[in-house]
């Protein structure tokens, strides 16, 4: 017999394996930011006892980690450049876990973005502003293509699509590898990078000479589009049943599985052009490894901001601020910038078991 | 009515757990107002009140699920500061709740020692763990399969497993909120046998039901909570069910009057030749036939499991059918969307209310405004908060939906109140056909009674109604026309006059007229 007090027998497309997917989704969107705040109070004291435990100047390590980078202009631009590619990860993560699927790929969306970025704005022919934005949208198609398959694979076939993303994100990195050393590669450099891009064809710097750029401003223009769809909308709201309730969902005729897709390759939409702007903006070429893991991080960023684009934008500035400040650390003292993926691990532990609001 | 005082306590029968002066605040709210409830050793204790007067609530502070903001709990005179369900169990308190708490993927067994497996070493016992859920089951007669998947059970079991659960942890207070609203006829019939059972050997239970019926036939002695405030406690002798149910609403009400019978105009649901098959691709329904008229209220009225949730599983567009063919004002629904059918003017109360019919993390106002979200009544281009909480509003106020506001999550609605909620979201769009599952389960006598003048006043105004439902009397006061349903199949109809109760119910149990 159908298992009435669960429903569980007719969720449209939910994998079971994925049930503690839905109900991670169902319990980020009302949690608070008292509950944010909590979790990263938490993760910086667990950091702080880490410090205490490895540093041989614990004093200078924290001073390093947690304000350095409001120091200079120049680390201060860094902490915004980081934060820009941080965002528009975090809100690919955001878009796939609110209607119910966990796109973990985003590191893969992103690399593959990024190159298809770099080879667009050195063959394109076109420069400037026009050329900017065209390599960008090429980015983003590139991303939305990478998660196609397993996208199709989960609507279609209830794939799980944590494992396909996740495996993809390595055959992206094969991918583009070889794809770099075989026809992009920059014959005059040591490293695997295709040539540095045009000046043209940068995203123009706003804190000079840091890597702040105007990427700044597209991301601004992003969270306020992604909060009227996430808030205003009714394709929003509709999104969030079937992330919350895939049996709720159905019942009130919502095409869960059409919201599924659309929102699956939107993530990859956004990872690929995080990865355009890291491009564009920071490095100025597909360099291999330009990504300090970029797309994981954003699932952390998504998840501290409560899958809210106002709350990923300021989980993206403290965590860049942090990571900024860890870069500091490394150099200036013996702690290493792994303690970043200490907080990383610990803040998605806190906030993935908490409870909603109180007790109840 | 005033608190009369409590009818003498046998000298040798000291109460093993007082409440003195329990009070709960939500924010503004005074869910529990200084409540004093005494519980003695072997009696069956039923805790009465309209859906929202805080019975729940209560029985939580007891069981260290919320903390009273006032007030002691006394086990055997001695104050106790119950600070979690688990220190709860540890003095020997345990509570089965309104809606399970169970893990389907997990055993019976593995269910029942959730997180005090027996082990040894870091070995969890299995076998020990399910020959003691075996043991237990045998001596209290709770018949479950310690081995098998929640998720295969039937409610009726799944509320044994919870049981279970508490007498696992070798309680002494067992409570019961709501346990039968969910339950087939028979099976409260042999549930009661194992409260009774338990009262037997000395346990305590206290027992929360809207069924006045069942509270007569099991309990002891009765507490009746209004608006938080304990307004009576009464031997259940000594009050008559007139008493209670005026002394529960506050009002003496006249035992609902008589339901008019509608005058039916033109077919508008029609069903011909229907077969569907269940999750597991068995055939439970067989070419089932039925027709609903515009001002028409059609009972299919069957003991739960025969076919009825498949049914309208399939006329709501949740099932395709293997065969037959669905109609809704003259165009062909069988096996359209559960979105097409609804724009062809079905509104659906569904059976699983918790789990179909509401988003328990989403506010009161976003579950209502879910079935608006195709008119402009919730904004234009762009939702718009003013205007949805102000449908909202509107809409809870119509349907008296008692929540601290609109922002409320549903999962916090008392259970009356969540069904309320289904209602005026489906309701207040006058569709032309309503599809009602068990609408009344759990509803007091008020709201039931609400429930049933809403659907009798769809009726007149032109609506037609299929009521599906396993409670004889609700289908043979309200519909028109009452058809049974056994076994997958209708076995017979009553449409010239208004069958007996035993007429029904001896059709149900036959399978055949
Ligand atoms: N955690 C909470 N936050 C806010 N309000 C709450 C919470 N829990 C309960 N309430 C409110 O307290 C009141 C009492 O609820 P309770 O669940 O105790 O009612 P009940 O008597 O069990 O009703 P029912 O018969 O419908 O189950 C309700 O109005 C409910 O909305
Ligand atoms: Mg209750």
């Amino acid at each position: 017999m159908t298992n009435q007090l669960t429903g569980s027998e007719n969720e449209a497309g939910t994998p079971r394996a994925g049930s503690w997917m839905t109900a991670t989704a169902r319990r980020v969107v009302p949690l608070g930011l008292r509950q944010s705040l909590i979790a990263i109070v938490l993760g910086l004291a667990i950091c702080f006892v880490v410090i205490l435990l490895v540093a041989s100047d614990p004093l200078a390590a924290f001073d390093s980690f947690i304000v350095g980078t409001f120091r200079s202009t120049y680390s201060f631009g860094s902490m915004i450049a980081i934060a820009t590619v941080l965002v528009l990860t975090a809100l690919a993560a955001a878009v796939s876990f609110r209607s119910g699927a966990f796109n973990i790929g985003t590191e893969g969306q992103l690399v593959l973005g990024g190159l298809v970025a770099a080879v667009t704005a050195q063959h394109l022919g076109v420069t400037g502003l026009v050329g900017q934005a065209v390599a960008l949208v090429a980015a983003a198609v590139a991303g939305a293509l990478w998660i196609t398959i397993p996208a199709i694979l989960r609507v279609r076939y209830r794939t799980n699509e944590i494992l396909t993303t996740l495996m993809f994100n390595y055959i992206a990195a094969d991918l583009a590898l070889y794809l770099v050393n075989s026809y992009f590669r920059d014959e005059t450099s040591g490293a695997v990078e295709t040539p540095p891009l045009d000046q043209s064809m940068w995203l123009e710097r706003i804190l000079p000479p840091s890597a702040a750029n105007v990427g700044v401003v597209l991301v601004i223009v992003i969270v306020t589009a992604m909060w009227v769809l996430f808030d205003r909308t009714r394709t929003g709201r509709r999104m969030e049943a079937s992330g919350m309730q895939p049996a709720f969902a159905e019942y009130l005729g919502i095409r869960s599985h059409r919201y599924l897709f659309c929102s699956l390759l939107g993530s990859g939409a956004l990872a690929g052009l995080a990865g355009g702007v890291a491009i564009l903006g920071i490095t100025h070429a597909y360099v291999s490894g330009f990504s300090p893991q970029y797309g994981f991080l954003g699932i952390t960023v998504a998840l501290i901001g409560r899958l809210r684009p106002v709350g990923i934008l300021l989980a993206a500035f403290l965590y860049s601020t942090l990571m900024t400040g860890a870069t500091a650390m490394q150099s200036t003292t013996d702690v290493p910038f792994a303690l970043v993926f200490v907080l990383q691990g610990v803040l998605i532990l806190l906030i993935t078991s908490q409870r909603t609001g109180g007790k109840a | 009515m005033t608190d009369r005082p409590v009818p003498a306590a046998p000298a040798q029968d000291p109460p093993v757990l007082r409440l003195e002066g329990i009070v709960k605040r939500f924010g503004t709210m005074t869910a529990v107002d200084t409540v004093d409830l005494e519980i003695r050793a072997g009696e069956i204790h039923a805790l009465l009140g309209e859906n929202g007067a805080g019975k729940s609530t209560l029985m939580n502070c007891l069981f260290g699920l919320v903390q009273p903001d006032e007030g002691t709990i006394l086990l055997d005179g001695l104050p106790v500061d119950v600070t979690s369900p688990r220190r709860a169990l540890e003095l020997g308190i345990g509570m089965v709740h309104q809606h399970f708490k169970l893990v389907p993927s997990l055993t019976v067994a593995q269910n029942v020692f959730l997180g005090s497996e027996p082990h040894t070493g870091p070995f969890v016992q299995t076998r020990t763990a399910e020959e003691t859920v075996a043991r237990l089951a045998d001596e209290y007669g709770l018949d479950v399969r310690p081995d098998e998947k929640v998720r295969s059970l039937s409610v009726g079991a799944q509320q044994r497993v919870e049981i279970l659960r508490a007498l696992a942890k070798d309680v002494r207070i067992l409570v019961l909120d709501e346990p039968t609203a969910v339950l087939t006829p028979a099976e409260t019939e042999r549930f009661f046998d194992v409260v009774r059972g338990f009262a037997a050997r000395g346990l305590a239970v206290v027992l929360i039901s809207h069924h006045l019926k069942e509270v007569r036939q099991v309990a002891d002695r009765v507490t009746v909570l209004r608006l938080g405030k304990r307004v009576a406690h009464e031997a259940i002798g000594d009050v008559t069910n007139a008493d209670l149910a005026a002394l529960i609403t506050g009002e003496t009400r006249p035992v609902s009057s008589e339901v008019q019978r509608g005058t039916p105009g033109a077919t508008v649901l029609e069903v011909e030749g229907l077969t569907l098959r269940n999750g597991r691709g068995v055939e439970v329904v067989h070419d089932v036939s039925l027709r609903v008229a515009a001002g028409e209220i059609v009972g299919v009225l069957g003991i739960a499991g025969n076919g009825q949730t498949e049914l309208v599983e399939a006329v709501t567009g949740l099932r395709k059918p293997t065969a037959g063919r669905i109609t809704v004002k003259g165009v062909d629904t069988t096996g359209a969307s559960p979105g097409t059918v609804r724009a062809a003017g079905v509104g659906h109360i569904p059976e699983d209310r918790i789990g179909r019919g509401m988003a328990g993390y989403w506010s009161v106002d976003h579950n209502i405004t879910a079935g608006y979200l195709d008119t402009d009544e919730v904004g234009g281009r762009l939702l718009s908060d003013s205007k949805a909480s102000s449908l909202s509003a509107r809409l809870m106020k119509e349907f008296d939906v008692r929540a601290s506001s609109g922002r409320q999550l549903a999962r916090r609605l008392s259970g009356g109140n969540a069904q309320k909620m289904v209602l005026a979201r489906e309701l207040s769009r006058q569709p032309d056909v309503v599809v009602c599952a068990e609408p009344t389960r759990g509803l007091d006598i008020a709201a039931t009674d609400f429930v049933r003048r809403e659907l009798v006043a769809r009726r007149d105004a032109g609506g037609a109604v299929l009521l599906v439902s396993s409670e004889i009397e609700e289908v043979t006061q309200v519909a028109d026309r009452v058809l049974i349903i056994s076994a997958g199949r209708i076995v017979a109809e009553y449409a010239d006059h208004r069958p007996s109760e035993a007429e029904v119910g001896r059709a149900m149990l036959e399978g055949k007229s």
